[in-house]
């Protein structure tokens, strides 16, 4: 029986150096470069697809929330962005990149979303419906279908139950999985293999076509020739402890950067490719979120059922969604208050238990990777507005009352100053509080914007097309080429833009 | 791995945290903290341990600096309790921020514990749904 990594190259696979041609390289297999990869070789085109971290398979995916961080996550999961509060923030590093281990929510963003990149962002040709055939040929590829009844479970039942309760619309979930079984690891890995992330969906599709995918390769800069990009060079490097190994060097006429919206910009800005104008790293946008941890009499039993299974998109032209979230109890745990006694007995009242969040789209919100000093982990900024911080508060109100309309006994809010947890008749202190970045700790894992689009070259780092101003053959597949927020969670869109990157690409050949 | 002071601010602070009895029985000693901190430091980036040190470092001194306190490991049961208290719960942003830090890492190693874990009702089951009508 076949596995989906067949013809995959890994660390133990590279015993010298490594010099290889090919009519496009692509840099990072996350959601953007393994559609672009696949695309490309689809298309006809001879493909190397690199990516730093290694392959991990189901039996390699480890249910303990520590193990999974330290080894999928990079900087062990510590990672932060730094301005007005500490935000952190989480990117993987494997094969598949993010899809390995998130949520696989698979959302088209809506066409007001993209109109508004259109009219403000000078994207023109991106408008509402201009993504419509990429979004269904991805959607295909990776399975996308609504969250199935029989996964739901009562975590995911009693979000539903309480947005019916007040009116406010609610749906399952879109994603990206085949036979989803309810498992709710989602976050650690589908030791089920039914996520169809990137490395699944698309990786064998690449080695079918003959492209060469080769992960522990590190792409530290863009070869060139004059405004040229000609390849990339790099090194082989040791899973987990990124130590150096064998030097890289591929040759092709075609390079896409998909390494990420934080590595990307800086893998520009070392070579000296798109760079003229300053904007590669700036215009780091985020969708910084915070959850409520609803506390009811009945059992929940939220270890079970589709992580996120369920979601309401009914205030996405206020700036926000609410969703179900799950995570390993020892994640979930940093929204607990206190520590001690009164820890321990939240610990325990898991099983009745329910986290919902809210992301915004933060429109006011913005920030900057550069390159650091000494090693190789960026330095992110961000700030996080106060009138971003006021959306995630209502947000916080809104999936309280949700909580209520379902039966629930309290909410823990995790703000500073508010009370934890809150009854029904407290929630005007969590509606009354002054919520800034500094009152909460706002996780933000949908990242964007630091090579964006636009037709102007003065003030965006590639056209609509991905392709980069002021380089010839350098193009840029991932989130970095959002001029603004999708509204919804990037991965879909991110994947609809990166195949329609690649077919720029083939038909400039 | 981790200096002997930093040792005994990883066990006093998880003790701290997680006391022995209750609604969990094991302590954060009784569950492996440092054993699991020692590990969880050995597979991170030269950086980040030096952070996480730094963290503990902070710790240890930070009783004396913001609240007029011996060092955290001076301390005897109650004050340790109070110092993170007042941590926890202190206008200044960087100390919450410090107290979180601290607690995600030691909730982290404590949770990994199979006792523990399995008191908070965590048992993977792969299918959860199969055979419901």
């Amino acid at each position: 029986m076949s596995h989906p990594h067949d013809g995959v190259l890994g660390f133990s696979d590279h015993k010298a150096d490594i010099r290889l041609s090919a009519d496009a390289v692509v840099v990072g297999s996350g959601p953007g470069g393994a559609v672009a990869a696949r695309e490309l070789a689809v298309r006809g085109l001879d493909v190397i697809l690199v990516e730093e971290g290694p392959a991990f398979s189901t039996a390699d995916f480890r249910v303990e929330a520590g193990a999974t961080m330290r080894r999928v996550f990079r900087e062990s999961c510590t990672r932060v962005m730094q301005g007005n509060g500490f935000f952190p923030t989480m990117q993987a590093i494997g094969l598949g990149g993010g899809s390995l281990v998130n949520s696989a929510i698979s959302i088209r963003a809506p066409g007001w979303a993209l109109d508004k990149w259109a009219s403000e962002h000078d994207t023109p040709q991106l408008g509402a419906g201009s993504l419509d055939d990429d979004y269904a040929a991805v959607e295909e590829v990776f399975g996308v279908g609504p969250t199935p009844d029989a996964v739901m479970g009562e975590r995911n039942l009693v979000f539903k139950r309480g947005c019916d309760a007040l009116g406010i619309s609610s749906e399952p979930t879109p994603r990206n999985v085949r036979g989803c079984k309810g498992s709710a690891e989602c976050f650690t890995g589908c030791r089920n293999g039914a996520k169809q992330s990137a490395d699944v969906a698309c990786v064998p599709d690449v080695v079918s076509r003959g492209g060469r995918v080769l992960t522990s390769v590190r792409v530290d800069g863009v070869k060139r020739d004059g405004a040229r990009a000609t390849g990339v060079v790099g090194w082989v490097v040791e899973p987990f402890t990124g130590r150096r190994a064998h030097r890289v060097e591929i040759d092709a006429p075609v390079v896409v950067l998909a390494a990420g919206c934080m590595a990307t910009p800086l893998i520009m800005r070392r070579s000296g490719l798109g760079v003229s104008n300053g904007h590669a790293g700036r215009h780091l946008r985020a969708h910084p979120g915070l959850a409520v941890c609803a506390l009811f009499d009945h059992v929940i039993n939220p270890f079970e059922g589709a992580t996120q299974g369920y979601h309401s998109l009914h205030f996405l032209e206020q700036g926000m969604k609410l969703e179900v979230l799950w995570g390993p109890p020892a994640i979930l745990a940093v929204r607990f208050p206190g520590f001690g006694e009164p820890l321990k007995r939240h610990l325990v009242a898991f099983d009745r238990m329910a986290p919902f969040d809210v992301f915004t789209h933060a429109p006011h919100s913005e920030g900057e990777v550069r390159a650091a000093p000494f090693g190789d982990d960026p330095v992110i900024s961000y700030h996080l507005d106060d009138r971003d911080a006021g959306t995630l508060q209502r947000g916080l109100v809104i999936l309280s009352e949700i909580a209520f309309a379902a039966g629930a006994r309290a909410v823990l809010p995790g703000v500073h100053g508010v009370p934890d947890p809150i009854t029904r008749d407290q929630l005007h202190l969590l509606r009354d509080a002054r919520v800034t970045a500094k009152e909460v700790t706002a996780g933000a894992n949908h990242v964007f914007g630091t090579t964006r689009m636009g037709q102007n070259p003065r003030n965006s780092v590639c056209d609509e097309w991905g392709r980069v101003h002021d380089a010839r053959g350098l193009y840029v597949a991932d989130t970095g080429t959002f001029p603004g927020s999708p509204a919804v969670n990037p991965m879909l869109t991110c994947m609809a833009l990166a195949r329609r990157t690649a077919r720029r690409v083939a038909d400039d050949r | 791995m981790l200096t002997s002071i930093e040792q005994r601010v990883v066990v006093a602070a998880s003790d701290a945290m997680f006391p022995r009895g209750g609604a969990i029985a094991q302590s954060g000693s009784d569950a492996g903290v440092l054993a699991y901190f020692e590990g969880m430091l050995g597979e991170m980036s030269p950086k980040n341990r030096a952070l996480v040190r730094l963290l503990l470092v902070f710790i240890q001194l930070a009783p004396p600096v913001f609240f007029l306190r011996a060092p955290f490991t001076w301390q005897g049961d109650e004050a340790r309790v109070a110092t993170l208290e007042s941590l926890a719960t202190s206008e200044i942003y960087f100390l919450r921020i410090t107290f979180q830090s601290l607690r995600t890492l030691i909730s982290i190693a404590y949770l990994a514990d199979a006792d523990v874990a399995a008191q908070v009702g965590a048992a993977p089951n792969l299918s959860p749904f199969e055979g419901r009508a």
